[in-house]
């Protein structure tokens, strides 16, 4: 999967691909206006991780540049701007997906491979894992043949895991993810626990190798190789 | 004291006094060219007297003219120059006597010096005089009431646009975007109060504005580094072999960036609110925005425990979606927080009133400082003190009413439009 990250902050946009290639993405970077069009007009990503403010133009313009091109390109705004004008702009404008700074890169991993899922398998796809299989489209999960039962917010939680394998992810990540930051659940944890503890008993029960490990202090880890 | 108090007091004595002494004068003053008259009427009574004398060589037979009494008597005192002197005069069965001129002569017939007093009362004068008085006074009093009322009279009006400005800088609200239009006076230093309260009030304003749009662009720009932040500690956590002490530093780093991450968040939104960005109002269905949210609460009350009673009406109001949804939120977030396990909360939506009612400690918060901002009740709380500002805020920029009360361990946020 190729991406093309435009973001004017270096560092940001540094960690970002970073974290990014590990999950085997294929990132390049546009730090302007002018660079972005370029590399879009060049080449075709799967994905666009594009910022609002830029040097040199405005993200929504290029959203728009983008469209008249006809290119099936996803994209996902990431905005130091909260307001809904701005999401319901961005979204209005054809991108498929919005997320505000700071965000945790899980964070943006998972919304990655939910637009790449949406647009290019058509929601029809199966993910496979060892012996895990998830069916994206039918929402069941096998642990060889047999079935599992997850509940929603498990079922979250194994996709979010699953689209950032191998990575830690804090417990902060998870939360704001399955439940919004504004719950105000930030250092409550017990809730946490016991979803994870239901996913691992349900997954370890079927017969499943324990894909899930704690990381002391900071949270968990979805380990596959 | 007024300024018409003040004005009054300084005036009023003088205008007394000056009109006391000028009533005064022009009594003694009228009494004077009465008493000249008087004289002169003397004088040409000599003066017929004396013509007489030569003409026909005799005393005329004394007849009384007019009031004026005339007595001859034989003398032997010459006199150079006619005297006229004050004097009194008897009136038969009057026990007082009365003011009289008298001027005295003498005259030499057919060898024989002559003293001739002619006399004249002075009573006509003396009523004329005191009636004169009494008009002066009567005038003077009349004068002066005229005056009170016309000086008020005017005072008012002078100082109307006085009056006016300060009315409109009594009702002058800083965080309003309404500039302030100063009503046009033709007195110059009104004007030129004027002109310096309109040019303070509309610098006030832009500074007020220009600090809420610095408070703004500072919360933008602090995303940008903290979005940097927290994507370096996320790629510090995906170290191999990351020592635990090392993983607990990057777990207060973490929550360290996420609190910064909310309090910069909330003072955004408070900062937007008091920048008037929300004014797109709609009808919001607030009863299934409601809903909603305590359905993303439930798990977290059963996982504490937290009974529910809730009775929801179905109610709209005219205000801005995103606003309400974060009202809601916040207090159901502030109930659900400040809660015990065990407790309870009590969510009631009708016509034009949202009470929400939860059991917690058993204080009552500060009521003049709880909706202020930065407010905990304790040191060591998790949040940052802005949720109940910005209920606050969000109230009144929605023209909505919020109350707290506490009764025994029950705290209620009753919210009305």
């Amino acid at each position: 999967m190729k991406l093309l990250i435009v973001e004017d902050d270096k560092q940001l946009s540094e960690s970002i691909v970073k974290y990014l290639r590990q999950n085997n993405f294929l990132c390049d970077v546009a730090q302007d206006y002018q660079q972005a069009e370029d590399k879009l007009l060049d080449s075709d990503y799967d994905c666009v991780v594009l910022d609002i403010t830029l040097p040199g133009g405005n993200g929504l313009q290029l959203l728009a540049r983008l469209k008249s091109l006809n290119k099936s390109d996803g994209v996902i705004i990431i905005s130091a701007k909260h307001a809904l004008a701005d999401r319901i702009n961005g979204l209005g404008s054809g991108a498929d997906d919005y997320l505000t700074k700071p965000f945790h890169l899980a964070e943006l991993s998972a919304r990655i491979d939910a637009i790449i899922r949406r647009r290019f398998f058509n929601g029809k796809h199966v993910i496979t894992i060892k012996h895990l299989s998830v069916n994206i489209t039918d929402k069941n999960v096998k642990i060889g043949e047999d079935y599992i039962e997850l509940t929603r917010k498990e079922y979250e939680l194994l996709l979010y895991f699953i689209s950032n394998q191998n990575k830690v992810i804090t417990k902060e990540a998870i939360i704001e993810h399955l439940w919004g930051y504004d719950v105000g659940l930030s250092n409550n944890y017990d809730f946490l626990y016991a979803h994870i503890k239901n996913l691992r008993k349900k997954m370890f029960f079927e017969g499943s190798t324990d894909f899930i490990q704690v990381i002391y202090g900071l949270g968990y880890k979805f380990t596959t190789s | 004291m007024k300024l018409i108090v003040k004005y009054n007091r300084a005036f009023f004595p003088v205008i007394i006094i000056l009109l006391l002494i000028f009533s005064f004068v022009s009594y003694l003053f009228t009494k004077k060219v009465l008493q000249d008259e008087v004289d002169e009427s003397l004088v040409r009574t000599e003066y017929r007297l004396t013509q007489f004398i030569d003409a026909h060589q005799e005393l005329p037979v004394m007849v009384s003219f007019d009031d004026v009494r005339i007595t001859i008597e034989p003398t032997n005192v010459p006199m150079s120059v006619r005297q006229i002197i004050s004097t009194t005069l008897s009136v038969p069965g009057r026990a007082k006597n009365h003011p009289a001129r008298v001027l005295i002569f003498t005259v030499k017939l057919k060898g024989v010096l002559h003293k001739i007093s002619v006399l004249s009362p002075l009573e006509g004068v003396k009523t004329l005089t005191k009636t004169l008085l009494l008009i002066y006074l009567i005038s003077f009093c009349l004068a002066f009431l005229i005056l009170i009322f016309i000086s008020r009279w005017i005072l008012k009006r002078i100082w109307a646009p006085f009056y006016n400005s300060l009315k409109l800088v009594k009702e002058f609200k800083i965080d309003d975007n309404k500039v302030i239009s100063f009503p046009v006076t033709e007195i110059e230093e009104f004007k030129e109060m004027n002109h310096n309260f309109e040019s303070a009030t509309t610098n006030a304003q832009n500074d007020y504005k220009r600090l809420k749009e610095f408070t703004e662009n500072a919360s933008h720009e602090i995303q940008t580094p903290l979005a940097v932040i927290r994507s370096k500690l996320n790629l510090l956590a995906q170290e191999d072999h990351l020592k635990e002490s090392a993983s607990l530093l990057l777990e207060d780093a973490f929550d360290a960036v996420t609190k910064l991450t909310n309090l910069n968040q909330s003072l955004l939104l408070l900062a937007k609110i008091e920048n008037n960005q929300f004014l797109n109002k709609i009808k919001v269905n607030l009863s299934e925005a409601l809903e909603a949210i305590i359905h993303r609460y439930q798990e977290l009350w059963q996982n504490s425990n937290i009974g529910l009673m809730s009775q929801i009406d179905p109610v709209f109001v005219h205000a801005h979606n995103d606003l309400m949804d974060i009202l809601l939120n916040n207090l159901i977030s502030n109930a659900t927080r400040h809660n015990v396990v065990g407790g309870q909360i009590s969510i009631r939506l009708e016509s034009g009133r949202l009470t929400i009612i939860n059991t917690g400690r058993h204080k009552a918060l500060d009521p003049d400082q709880l909706f202020g901002r930065f407010y905990k009740e304790s040191a060591n709380s998790n949040h940052n003190g802005l949720g109940l500002a910005i209920i606050k805020e969000i109230c009144l920029a929605s023209s909505f009413s919020v109350v707290y009360k506490y009764n025994e361990g029950m705290h209620t946020f009753c919210l009305e439009w």
